[in-house]
C-alpha cells in the first residue's frame, strides 16, 4: 500500500473522469444527506414561535440559552420554565450516565460469551447462537407489557436499576459479529499463553480481550446509543421526572405543544448531537475495521 | 484447515467422547506439554485432579451474564407474552381473564378485527420490502463511489455520510416531522425556493404526511436516511474485502465500468447481500418508532378507527394495547403472528450467515 502510494503511478484518463464524477456525485449526496441537519439548525435559530424559514432572517441563539439554562435561569419566560425534571442539561447527565453503564456492562458479557463460543468446547456450543438469535427475533417492543409488569412486580419501576435494566439484554446478533471477529484471532496465540501456564481467564484477559479492541469500542459505541434511542418502554418503566432520559424529557416537553416549541426542540436535538457525533467521528475508524473483520470473514 | 487446530480438534474430541481417559489425565495433571505441543484451553484452567468437572463448568461460568440477562430480559417476557396471546386478558376482564384457545387468531383473519388486519398487513410486507431495497441500493451506490483508490479523501465523506447514525433516532425522527410539514416545514420551504428561482408558477406546497401516499412515500425516504449508513459501512466492509487485481485484470481485458460491477463486484457481494436484504427486511417488518414517531399512524382511514395509513402490525398492537379496551390478549396474538414471520427471516439469516458454527 505505502510502497504503492509513494510510486503513485499517473492516473489514466478513465480513471480521472470516473473520479471526478464520483466526487461530484458524493458532494450532492452529503449536500442531500446534511440538508435536514440545516433545516433543523436554522429553526433553532429562528426566534421562538416561528416556524422555520430556509435562512433565518434574525437570527438569534435564544433557543439554545434556553436549552442549556432553563428551567433555573432568570431568563427563562414560559413554556420553558416548565421543563420537567431539572431541564436538559439533567436529561443528558442521566442519559449519558446510563448509556456509559449499559455499554460497559453489555461489552463484559458479549466479551464473555463470545469468548466461550470462540474457544472453549460446551454442550451447545454449535447451535447455541443460532437457537438464541432465533428466540431473539421475537419482536421485543410486544414484551415490553410483561417486562412492564415484572419491573413492577420487583419494585424497579421509578429507578435507575430498571431504566438500565431494559437495555442489558445481551444481543445473540453480537455476540456472533464479536465471536466472528474472535476466530479470527490465531488460535496460536491464546494456545502459548496456555502452554505458558495461563489459564482461560488469563488467556482471554491479557492476549484475547486486548486484541479485539477495535471489536469492542464498536459494541460500545452502538450500545451508548441505546439509551438516546429508546423512547417508549423508558417512558412507560419510569415516571419519576428526575430520572428522565433526553428522547422522553423531549417528547413530554412538545407533545401537545409541538408548533410552539419546535424551535427548543431543534435547539436541543442539535446540542444532543454533537457529543454523539464527535464520539462516532472518533469511533468511526473501529467501526471500520471492527464491521470489517467481524462481517466478513475470509 | 491449519495443522494445529486439527490436533486440537482430535483432543477435544477423545474429551468430550469420554473414551480417552489415558490421554486427557496426564494434561489435566498439568504434566508437560502434549508431545504435539498444545494444550487445550479449557484443560489448562484445571492443573489439578478433580478439576476435569471445573472444565466442564467453565465456560458456563462465561456465559452466564449473558444467559442471565438474556433469560429475564428476554426469555420470560417473551413466555408471559405468548401465554397472554390465548387469553382474553383486557380492561373488560383485567381481574380475571379465560384461556380462550386460539379465539384470539381466529379474531384476527376472520373477525371485525379482519378490516384492520389483512390491509395493514399487505402495506406492512410492501413498507418492509421497500425499505430494505431503499436502504441497501442507496448504501451500495455511496460504497461503490467511495471504494476508488484514487479518492484519496474516501474517510472524510465517510465520516460526514456516517452522521444519521450519530443523530438519536427518537430525536431525529421529531425533527423530520417538523421539516416534512405543509405550511412551515423546510422541506416545502427549499421546494418553494427552487421554484421560484426558476420560475415556476404553479407550485404549491406538499402535504407530506397528510396525504395517503405521500405520507407512505415520506416513510420510506426517511428509512433511506436513516438506513443507508449502516448498509455503506457493510457494502463498504464487503468490497474492500475484492482483490483490486481482478479489477486490473477486467481493465487489461478492456471491460467496461458497468461490464467490471457486473462480472466482478455484483458476483462477489451477493452472498453478502441476501443475509443483509433480510436482516433489513426483518428490522423494518416491526419498525415502530419509524412509522409512529413520524405520522402516528395516520392520516387516518374512514373505515376503521384502529389503523391508519401508515399503521404497520406493530403499531396497530400498540394502540390496541392502550385505551380505551386495553386488548392485552389481542396484541399479544399479533405479535405472535409477527413472530411466525420475522421468525421465519431469522431461520434464512441463521443459514446464510452460518449462525450454525459448522466449523469443527
Amino acid at each position: 500500500m505505502s510502497v504503492v502510494a509513494a510510486r503513485r503511478p499517473a492516473m489514466r484518463t478513465d480513471e480521472r473522469i470516473q473520479l471526478w464524477v464520483s466526487r461530484i456525485m458524493v458532494w450532492i449526496l452529503i449536500l442531500i444527506v446534511f440538508f435536514p441537519v440545516w433545516g433543523v439548525l436554522a429553526v433553532a435559530l429562528s426566534p421562538s414561535g416561528i416556524g422555520g424559514e430556509l435562512i433565518p432572517q434574525n437570527p438569534t441563539i435564544d433557543n439554545f440559552l434556553d436549552v442549556v439554562t432553563c428551567p433555573g435561569a432568570d431568563r427563562c419566560v414560559p413554556p420553558a420554565t416548565a421543563l420537567p425534571g431539572g431541564g436538559f442539561k439533567q436529561w443528558l447527565g442521566t442519559t449519558m450516565l446510563i448509556g456509559a453503564i449499559v455499554a460497559s456492562i453489555q461489552v463484559f458479557m458479549t466479551a464473555l460469551a463470545a469468548y466461550a463460543f470462540s474457544r472453549l468446547r460446551f454442550w451447545g456450543r454449535r447451535w447455541g447462537i443460532a437457537v438464541l438469535f432465533l428466540i431473539q427475533s421475537f419482536p421485543a417492543f410486544m414484551a415490553t407489557p410483561a417486562i412492564f409488569m415484572s419491573l413492577v412486580y420487583l419494585g424497579l419501576n421509578d429507578t435507575i436499576v430498571g431504566l438500565l435494566l431494559i437495555h442489558l439484554t445481551a444481543s445473540a446478533f453480537w455476540i456472533w459479529m464479536l465471536k466472528g471477529f474472535l476466530d479470527g484471532l490465531p488460535r496460536e496465540l491464546d494456545e502459548a499463553a496456555s502452554v505458558d501456564g495461563a489459564n482461560s481467564w488469563q488467556a482471554f484477559r491479557h492476549v484475547i480481550l486486548p486484541l479485539a479492541l477495535p471489536m469492542l469500542a464498536v459494541l460500545f459505541l452502538f450500545n451508548f446509543m441505546s439509551p438516546f434511542n429508546e423512547y417508549f418502554m423508558t417512558s412507560l418503566v419510569n415516571k419519576d421526572p428526575q430520572l428522565y432520559t433526553v428522547p422522553v424529557g423531549m417528547y413530554i416537553f412538545v407533545r401537545g405543544n409541538f408548533s410552539s416549541r419546535y424551535g427548543f426542540f431543534a435547539a436541543a436535538t442539535l446540542l444532543t448531537a454533537i457529543p454523539l457525533v464527535l464520539i462516532w467521528a472518533f469511533g468511526q475508524r473501529f467501526v471500520q475495521a471492527g464491521l470489517t473483520r467481524g462481517a466478513v470473514k475470509g | 484447515m491449519d495443522q494445529p487446530r486439527d490436533v486440537m480438534r482430535a483432543e477435544a474430541q477423545s474429551v468430550t467422547g469420554g473414551g480417552g481417559a489415558s490421554s486427557r489425565s496426564p494434561v489435566a495433571a498439568g504434566a508437560a506439554p502434549s508431545a504435539a505441543g498444545f494444550r487445550l484451553t479449557e484443560l489448562a484452567d484445571s492443573g489439578a485432579a478433580g478439576a476435569r468437572g471445573l472444565a466442564r463448568v467453565t465456560p458456563f461460568l462465561y456465559l452466564t451474564p449473558a444467559l442471565f440477562t438474556m433469560t429475564l430480559l428476554t426469555f420470560i417476557p417473551i413466555a408471559l407474552t405468548i401465554t397472554v396471546a390465548f387469553t382474553d386478558w383486557s380492561l373488560a376482564n383485567f381481574q380475571n381473564p379465560q384461556f380462550i384457545g386460539t379465539q384470539n387468531f381466529v379474531d384476527l383473519f376472520t373477525g371485525p378485527y379482519a378490516a384492520v388486519f389483512i390491509p395493514t398487513f399487505i402495506w406492512n410486507v410492501a413498507f418492509a420490502a421497500a425499505a430494505a431495497l431503499t436502504q441497501y441500493a442507496a448504501g451500495l451506490l455511496i460504497a461503490l463511489l467511495l471504494n476508488n483508490k484514487h479518492m484519496r479523501e474516501t474517510n472524510l465523506y465517510r465520516g460526514l455520510l456516517i452522521l444519521p447514525m450519530a443523530i438519536p433516532v427518537t430525536l431525529a425522527i421529531v425533527a423530520w416531522q417538523g421539516l416534512l410539514q405543509e405550511s412551515s416545514g423546510q422541506i416545502n420551504n427549499l421546494l418553494e425556493a427552487v421554484a421560484n428561482a426558476i420560475g415556476w408558477q404553479g407550485f404549491e406546497r406538499i402535504p407530506f404526511l397528510l396525504d395517503d401516499n405521500l405520507a407512505k412515500i415520506s416513510i420510506v425516504l426517511v428509512g433511506v436516511w436513516f438506513g443507508f449508513p449502516w448498509f455503506m459501512n457493510m457494502c463498504l466492509a464487503a468490497l474492500s474485502s475484492i482483490p483490486s487485481e481482478l479489477y486490473e485484470a477486467a481493465h487489461v481485458d478492456g471491460a467496461t465500468l458497468w461490464q467490471r460491477f457486473r462480472h466482478v463486484t455484483a458476483p462477489l457481494l451477493l452472498g453478502f447481500t441476501l443475509p443483509l436484504m433480510v436482516a433489513s427486511f426483518a428490522f423494518n417488518f416491526t419498525n415502530f418508532g419509524a412509522v409512529f414517531l413520524l405520522t402516528a399512524g395516520g392520516p387516518a382511514r374512514v373505515d376503521t378507527q384502529w389503523a391508519g395509513n401508515t399503521d404497520i402490525l406493530i403499531s396497530v398492537a400498540y394502540k390496541l394495547l392502550g385505551q380505551p379496551l386495553y386488548r392485552y390478549g389481542l396484541a399479544s396474538s399479533m405479535a405472535l403472528v409477527l413472530f411466525l414471520i420475522v421468525g421465519t427471516m431469522a431461520l434464512v439469516q441463521i443459514r446464510a450467515l452460518r449462525l450454525v458454527d459448522d466449523n469443527k
